[in-house]
């Protein structure tokens, strides 16, 4: 952990304060940093004062009389169909982005870009690909299982049925994907 | 020391420091830090509540180094506060110390 990647998943976590608030904390986190690493405590030092990043979050919230929990809250409200939808496609390039980003800072701040890193980057990428075909193979033997009840012949009620089918079965899949991720 | 009983006094203890002297933070913690250790991280979202509760004034202040630094002032409800506080704490210390000296002397 850097400092920056120490502000960055504050941020994060403050998502739903507007920004002038959000700005403002990680002005006077970032002060509150600088000045302990002047007094000659390590970084280490200073992350380990500040406790369990997500307790702090939450305690910040709290002072903003914000329920830490409005996250979970949001999901367990059923939503509608294309909320649902909305809901997946922001989360995916959300979590994509600050991935990326995380990244990113970690290249940064150890100045030299190792082939080490790099592997490691794709090896997790490789990684990720062969879970989600893992995952696609259970979708494959419902959607087999489905098509061949539904299928009674070359007829436009029952292929129709079948592409309903394959379409659900292929949301249900989209769907459990973006919530392991 | 219990965390429970950090936070109770923790309040107590930053209305005090700032109706000493307008602050900063980091100032704060530091102060605060040598009376009680406590969580860097803990102070902000206190000064924050306090700010809300209007018991503080906030305003910007230029610094040597980085961006402009926000002091806490004292407001006159705040000052109120620290009084009431205070008493209490006075009633209230006094109060255990007595039951704990009985305590002692019973044993």
């Amino acid at each position: 952990m850097t400092k920056n990647k120490f502000l960055l998943e504050l941020k994060k976590g403050l998502n739903i304060l507007n920004d002038e608030e959000k700005e403002e904390i990680i002005n006077e986190y970032s002060d509150i940093i600088d000045e302990k690493l002047k007094s000659g405590l390590t970084f280490k030092e200073v992350l380990a004062d500040f406790g369990d990043i997500n307790e702090l979050i939450a305690e910040i919230l709290k002072a903003y009389k914000i329920n830490p929990n409005y996250k979970k809250s949001y999901r367990s409200d059923g939503f509608t169909f294309l909320e649902g939808i909305e809901f997946a496609i922001k989360k995916i390039s959300s979590s994509l982005a600050n991935k990326i980003k995380l990244k990113a800072e970690d290249i940064k701040d150890n100045e030299n870009v190792s082939l080490e890193k790099i592997l490691e980057v794709l090896i997790k990428f490789i990684i990720l690909m062969v879970a989600l075909a893992l995952l696609k193979l259970p979708f494959y033997f419902l959607y087999l299982l489905g098509s061949n009840i539904i299928y009674f012949g070359h007829n436009c009620i029952s292929k129709s049925l079948l592409f309903v089918w394959k379409l659900g079965v292929f949301i249900f899949y989209i769907i459990t994907c973006v919530f392991v991720n | 020391m219990d965390i429970q009983f950090k936070k109770g006094v923790l309040e107590l203890i930053v209305l005090v420091a700032v109706n000493k002297k307008d602050m900063y933070g980091y100032e704060l913690i530091s102060i605060v830090s040598k009376v009680v250790d406590i969580n860097a991280g803990t102070v902000y979202p206190l000064l924050k509540r306090l700010t809300n509760e209007k018991y503080f004034n906030t305003y910007l202040k230029e610094s040597n180094e980085g961006p402009p630094r926000k002091y806490y002032k004292i407001t006159n409800l705040g000052k109120e506060r620290k009084n009431e506080l205070v008493n209490y704490w006075k009633l209230f210390s006094k109060a255990v110390n007595k039951f704990i000296k009985e305590g002692v002397t019973n044993d």
